[in-house]
């Protein structure tokens, strides 16, 4: 449905005039409101752990590289891979990069994406299942694309966990969230927008808009402004926050209203919690959860998203097409590899299903594909997983050629030491248009990967 | 700096003096302080007078558990867009759920006509003087209803007052309790008699104040410590409502979230939500029934040789009787002794499949005794799990292997002795003598800069720590850190000493403490922020 022109609504908030007044995230907001940068690349970030199996049978570094360089060469792929086919052409397997921060048990956590070293937890885990999360020392390539990618959107990023763990953090080495609850994760990402969008014709639906636009100027004109007048220095600058989040709810509303394809998935029945806990991982929790970052992406609400969907207890039991009564733990420790494909596969359907939708809508003279990139992971499982590993062969996959900017459809191999994943998440980054010369722990680092593009 | 050179410190600041109205301390300065989500919650119900279920609870948004000492800071100045983009949802469907509800607006506003002014001004006022917990000012009751009429020309009254709803649970002065006084332009000023109320309030009951206590703020009943006094007896006289205190002590043992805990099935199938939720209650219930009926001493909290426990608790503390409901019970003598040994705390301190000595010392180092322990050296292996291989020793004799080194050592000091005496408990509480087959010794030691203070098992560590000058003064500085929603500054040294002496003097007891730091300047004075 097409309600009202984002430029023109964006417009009709006045966001142009006296500008200078306001805060930098606020000055980031208008930005974006006035149609500058819109063209911005998106990025899904997949992210698994204890994956590698426990290097006594068949790891991942095997699972995950195909028969031929050449991607697009028939059988080329592996099993694991198959779901992702259609997109061999437009894929790049890339293979021994290393990385030395791998301290943890289980999963490698922060070191994983930030790619430096970590401290012991000081206190015990927020969620205490046996992941003893190490602490953070810099921030998350999720992070640092999201502050740029998604600058003035709702989210900065949107990510999704199958366990409590945390992996992401930013540059205060804060802990990021992550999603894990389907009812709470619409409720977060669609609450402010569902009793608007639902129910009525356009015209209702502009009706609200406007009406919602216009309490919004009350708040900040009349009673932000009538409370900022009685404070001082750094008090004032929580009224500013809250102004600058108004502000770019304004900009959403617009954001939301102005396209075709944007409509909300229909809002999950219960509240599957993917804490903690024992138990099967239900079938229709993922599919829901790439559902509503699917849509997240299309609405304009984030252009980055994150799923870490290999839960560290629940079982594969009721997923199609896995059904395996182990969680991805235990079975990376059996080193059934059988299974472990499966799962593999299970993901990459999940990749392939948010790459073929995004393919279905027009943006430019492409898709929104064109413009989107693809990253698969796995970072392991620390030494408690691949005791006898030197995380030195890390495979990384990519999907989407960034509008030519990527060779694709290639598997590229280097020599052991040669290379550290840090690179990749450069190029990956500069890919996605982000100036980023370096990345991580600056002794590690060796530069972007070559022969890429 | 070490614990007992902390409180040199700060007894010999206290006798700097301060430039209080009412004192001898520097009040703190000028503020606004964001709602929590609980807060928010309950201040919601309050606006509608509780009549207007909520949605949904924004609190529910909260991660279950997380590092912060205490959830409550006032300096959190971080409202993201995510989470205004969660309020604003939460005031919509409340304002929708109070438009559908029967009888509840007014004729005008359900009439086809224009609302008048006179009848909008009249529904409004109470509502916002609810929301803002004082009377609006005639320019905000104005603006208010000069919105909703404004709206209602187009949208219609009913659409027009919603927003208004809306509006009013997006104002800061909802979303921000003030501590900014009524327009005083001198140095240092007394909070007004609203944000005293808010403040006592917020404090006790982590929500709005209540009917009595606005009636209290509006007749100038808190414009006195004596009126002050009077108040807070009365919310301290049902110490089982007093969610901010219950959630106070819930933060500051780090046992409100027993509920996310994940626990090894196989080790422990009878740990379920159930038990885990009895296992929360218990440090309530129990810390209710010492202020009310067991003296109200710190002391008693953390020493006494009862708990109030259910039939599951009964079960796993292997108290022997026939048990229906919460009933008070004395413990086993040489197991059990105060919160230290309550299935919560050691169930939180603990992984899913083992009590972790380490992380229950470094709590109770950092908790209890305000020890400051300096982080562990980088990318350091994690204490192996007791498995088959480890089966040859005790989890003791492993920990000393793995600090067997002088640099690990001179801090695992600190930590490791106070909570080798916890081995006898295992990751969900229950006692136990053995690991495997060897015999636990539960034996520990506090150590500080003189001799170190020798305990023979973690009772008679629970009654050593209880009686300690040092745990006395960290808990008034944590009680502090809570009701003030920041940690303590320089300047607040002088109050914190005070607060000290008067807890040492009152043999620690903690009902006398909150009197104590309700009726003081600190609490009730504010100086110019920079």
């Amino acid at each position: 449905m097409r309600l009202i022109g984002r430029r023109n609504f964006i417009q009709g908030f006045g966001l142009g005039a006296g500008t200078g007044l306001l805060t930098p995230f606020a000055r980031s907001v208008v930005a974006e409101a006035r149609g500058l940068d819109t063209q911005k690349a998106r990025w899904i970030l997949v992210h698994c752990y204890n994956g590698f199996g426990h290097g006594e049978k068949i790891p991942l570094v095997e699972r995950w590289v195909p028969s031929n360089r050449d991607l697009t060469a028939r059988g080329a792929l592996p099993p694991s891979l198959e779901p992702l086919a259609p997109w061999a052409s437009k894929m790049l397997i890339l293979d021994y990069l290393s990385n030395p921060f791998n301290p943890g048990q289980h999963g490698t956590g922060w070191a994983s994406l930030s790619v430096r070293g970590t401290r012991p937890p000081v206190k015990p885990p927020v969620q205490q299942t046996e992941i003893v999360y190490p602490r953070p020392t810099g921030i998350t390539v999720d992070v640092l694309a999201g502050e740029t990618l998604s600058a003035g959107r709702p989210f900065r990023s949107i990510n999704v966990a199958t366990d409590g763990g945390a992996k992401s953090c930013d540059a205060s080495k804060n802990s990021v969230s992550y999603l894990r609850n389907s009812l709470q994760a619409y409720q977060q990402i669609f609450g402010s927008f569902e009793p608007m969008m639902s129910a009525g014709t356009p015209n209702d639906i502009k009706a609200r808009l406007r009406l919602k636009r216009s309490m919004f100027d009350s708040v900040i004109k009349d009673d932000l402004g009538r409370m900022r007048a009685r404070l001082a220095g750094r008090e004032k600058e929580k009224l500013d926050q809250l102004e600058g989040s108004i502000r770019a709810l304004e900009l959403q509303l617009g954001t939301l209203a102005d396209g075709p394809a944007c409509t909300l998935p229909g809002q999950p029945t219960s509240g599957y919690d993917a804490g903690p806990a024992n138990g099967a991982m239900p079938a229709e929790f993922l599919p829901a959860m790439v559902d509503m970052q699917l849509t997240a992406l299309i609405c304009g609400l984030t252009n980055v998203v994150v799923l870490s969907p290999t839960p560290l207890r629940r079982t594969w039991k009721d997923i199609p097409g896995v059904n395996h009564d182990q969680d991805k733990h235990n079975t990376s420790h059996a080193d059934d590899t059988g299974a472990l494909v499966k799962i593999d596969q299970y993901v990459a359907s999940l990749i392939a299903k948010m790459l073929g939708a995004l393919q279905k809508v027009p943006e430019g003279n492409g898709t929104m594909a064109d413009r989107t990139l693809a990253t698969w992971i796995d970072d392991g499982g620390g030494r408690h997983h691949v005791p006898r590993m030197n995380h030195d062969n890390h495979p990384v996959i990519l999907v989407g050629s960034m509008n030519g900017h990527f060779k694709t459809g290639r598997h590229v191999r280097w020599q052991r030491g040669e290379h550290a994943i840090s690179d990749a998440y450069v190029s990956i980054l500069q890919s996605l248009g982000i100036a980023a010369d370096t990345f991580g722990d600056p002794s590690v680092f060796k530069g972007p990967l070559p022969g890429l593009t | 700096m070490h614990l007992l050179g902390l409180f040199a410190t700060i007894l010999c600041s206290a006798e700097i003096g301060g430039a209080s109205p009412a004192g001898a301390c520097t009040p703190p300065p000028a503020r606004i302080w964001k709602l929590t989500p609980g807060q928010y919650d309950r201040s919601v119900l309050a606006v509608f007078d509780k009549a207007t279920p909520l949605q949904r609870r924004l609190e529910d948004l909260l991660p279950a558990l997380d590092e912060r000492k205490f959830r409550n800071e006032a300096d959190h100045r971080d409202l993201p867009l995510a989470y205004v983009w969660q309020l604003v949802a939460h005031a919509e469907q409340t304002a929708a759920a109070f438009m559908e509800e029967p009888g509840r607006l007014p004729a005008c506003v359900t009439a086809k006509t224009l609302a008048s002014r006179a009848c909008l001004s009249t529904a409004l006022q109470p509502l916002i003087e609810r929301a803002y917990r004082r009377p609006p000012t005639s320019a905000e009751l104005r603006s208010m209803v000069e919105y909703a009429r404004r709206r209602a020309r187009i949208h219609g009254n009913r659409r027009a007052f919603a927003s208004t709803l809306t509006r009013l649970l997006t104002s800061p002065s909802f979303l921000f309790r003030s501590e900014i006084g009524a327009a005083a332009r001198s140095e240092t000023f007394a909070l007004d008699a609203y944000e005293r109320a808010s403040a006592l309030s917020y404090f006790l009951l982590d929500g709005p104040p209540d009917e009595e206590l606005r009636a209290a703020a509006a007749a100038g009943q808190l414009d006195d410590a004596a009126g002050i006094e009077v108040q807070a007896q009365r919310l301290l006289d049902d110490p089982a409502a007093a969610l901010g205190l219950l959630r106070f002590f819930g933060e500051y043992t780090q046992t409100y979230a027993v509920s996310s805990l994940s626990k090894d099935g196989k080790l422990f199938p009878m740990f379920d939500a159930a038990l885990a939720a009895d296992m929360e209650k218990e440090v309530t219930t129990f810390v209710a029934h010492v202020l009310k009926e067991g003296g109200g001493r710190l002391e008693t909290l953390l020493s006494a040789d009862y708990s109030v426990i259910s039939p599951r608790l009964a079960a796993l503390y292997e108290v022997p009787g026939q048990f229906e409901g919460w009933t008070k019970v004395t413990l086993p003598a040489d197991q059990r002794a105060g919160l230290f040994t309550q299935a919560a705390f050691l169930a939180a301190q603990a992984l899913s499949k083992f009590g972790h000595p380490v992380l229950r010392g470094k709590f109770i180092r950092e908790r209890f005794l305000c020890g400051d322990v300096p982080l562990p050296k980088m990318d350091v292996e994690p204490l192996p799990e007791p498995s088959p291989k480890t089966a040859t020793s005790t989890m003791r004799e492993r920990l000393e292997d793995h600090t067997n080194d002088v640099g690990c050592r001179s801090c695992h000091m600190f930590m490791d002795p106070l909570g080798l005496p916890l081995e006898r408990y295992d990751a969900i509480g229950r006692y136990r003598t053995h690991e495997g087959k060897h015999i636990i010794d539960p034996s520990g030691a506090l150590h500080g800069d003189g001799e170190p203070v020798l305990f023979k098992d973690a009772v008679e560590m629970a009654r050593g720590l209880a009686v300690l000058p040092e745990t006395r003064a960290c808990f008034v500085t944590s009680l502090f850190s809570y009701t003030y929603g920041r940690a303590p500054a320089a300047d607040d040294a002088c109050e914190l000493a005070r607060l000290t002496r008067s807890f040492e003097g009152s043999g620690g007891k903690i009902s006398e403490l909150i009197v104590e730091m309700v009726t003081s300047p600190s609490f009730l004075y504010r100086r110019r922020g920079p």
